[in-house]
């Protein structure tokens, strides 16, 4: 196995979690807004447990976007701190 | 090519250590985000240190270079390679002179002075002298030995540390599961290059000593009156007789031990550069190398491990 191949192999799956990271970013998103919206036909007992489950999955999907649409970002702005 | 393996490695850190952190946020789990939050510190001091990789590698060897005792290497374990491969081959010369030492001995030890119904073995007392003698010379054998192998090894060191252990560690130390590896990898490549031949090229180098050794088995080899006779003449007692006497006056024996006395000198310097000298390196760089390991192989905001 060379190291051209397992660098293509890391390329793959670097490919990969692009592409998947902004897909679970915006399922979240949704779920949470679907989860909110059904807190709001529940009980006024469990309704908070649901909102704050809604809120905290369009938290994460904010910042699980952020995060991936910045790694590029990140990583070059990383790159450059010790120099 | 490794570097450009571990950027995508911290890439893949970046982007998995987002999707920990909103994972954990999403579903409530603080261990979860915690260790987002980790890996994104980790990520980040990993992309500085790729940024820097160039500068790493420059700076390591530019103080190799700098170490003001080199005579013959461009840097440290070069410098040991050089070393050792010199010492190898004047422990080499030293053997050379001591067999032919040796070679003598066994020589007069078999002369036989004739008288008829008798006969007298005059310089039988030279075998404990001969037998100590080839004892050196098997010990100078296992120096010189020691010598090629430390040789070989300061070659391997010059050949792979910075150019294939300080990358791979750098990959290795970019993905969570393989932080402690990658950590130890970078530790042994800067404690190989750095370290292990420093401590060893800090012992005094035996080669003086090797030299003024090989000077008293010259003295012994080429002194005129020790020169062995031709075996044509052992059957003539009165030529025998006159190089006994010879023998005495050159004193032959003096000069044999101060040789033999100088070929322990040897051996133990040698012993001392190519045996014990490697080991308390070894011990020292190995210290080094877990002392790296704990320090770059650490997490940083709370001990998650792998999750």
């Amino acid at each position: 196995m060379s190291m051209a191949y397992i660098e293509t192999l890391v390329a793959g799956w670097l490919e990969v979690l692009k592409n998947i990271g902004p897909m679970i970013s915006v399922i979240l998103i949704i779920l949470g807004g679907i989860v909110y919206g059904i807190s709001n036909v529940q009980p006024s007992e469990v309704r908070g447990k649901w909102q704050a489950a809604a809120i905290g999955m369009v938290v994460g999907g904010i910042i699980i976007g952020a995060i991936v649409g910045a790694a590029d970002i990140i990583q070059d702005i990383s790159s450059k701190l010790l120099q | 090519m490794e570097i450009g393996i571990a950027s995508s490695v911290v890439a893949i850190m970046i982007i998995l250590s987002g999707i920990a952190i909103g994972v954990g946020k999403a579903v409530g789990s603080k261990r979860l985000e915690l260790f987002g939050v980790e890996e994104l510190a980790q990520a980040m001091l990993n992309a500085a240190i790729i940024g820097v990789f160039a500068a790493i590698v420059a700076t390591i060897t530019q103080v190799s270079a700098d170490i003001d005792f080199l005579t013959c290497g461009a840097g440290l374990p070069e410098e040991l390679q050089c070393q050792m491969a010199g010492v190898e081959n004047a422990t080499f010369s030293l053997m050379a002179e001591s067999e032919k030492t040796a070679l003598t001995l066994g020589y007069y030890e078999s002369l036989l002075l004739y008288f008829g119904s008798f006969d007298i073995q005059i310089l039988k007392g030279l075998q404990p002298m001969r037998e100590t003698l080839g004892e050196g010379i098997k010990m100078l054998n296992l120096n010189s030995t020691f010598a090629a192998m430390n040789s070989q090894l300061a070659n391997f060191i010059a050949q792979t540390m910075l150019a294939v252990f300080l990358p791979l560690g750098i990959i290795f130390r970019s993905f969570f599961a393989t932080r402690k590896i990658g950590g130890f990898l970078i530790g042994a490549s800067i404690g190989f290059y750095l370290l292990f031949p420093y401590f060893v090229l800090i012992v005094p180098s035996p080669l003086p000593v090797i030299d003024n050794v090989v000077a008293s088995f010259k003295a012994v080899n080429e002194n005129a009156n020790y020169a062995i006779m031709p075996i044509a003449e052992l059957n003539d007692n009165n030529r025998v007789a006159e190089k006994l006497y010879m023998l005495g006056t050159g004193d032959f024996i003096g000069s044999l031990i101060l040789a033999m006395k100088g070929l322990a000198d040897a051996n133990g310097a040698l012993l001392l550069y190519t045996i014990v000298g490697p080991a308390i390196a070894l011990a020292a760089t190995i210290v080094f190398m877990l002392a790296i390991t704990e320090m770059l192989g650490a997490h940083f905001v709370l001990n998650v491990g792998v999750v």
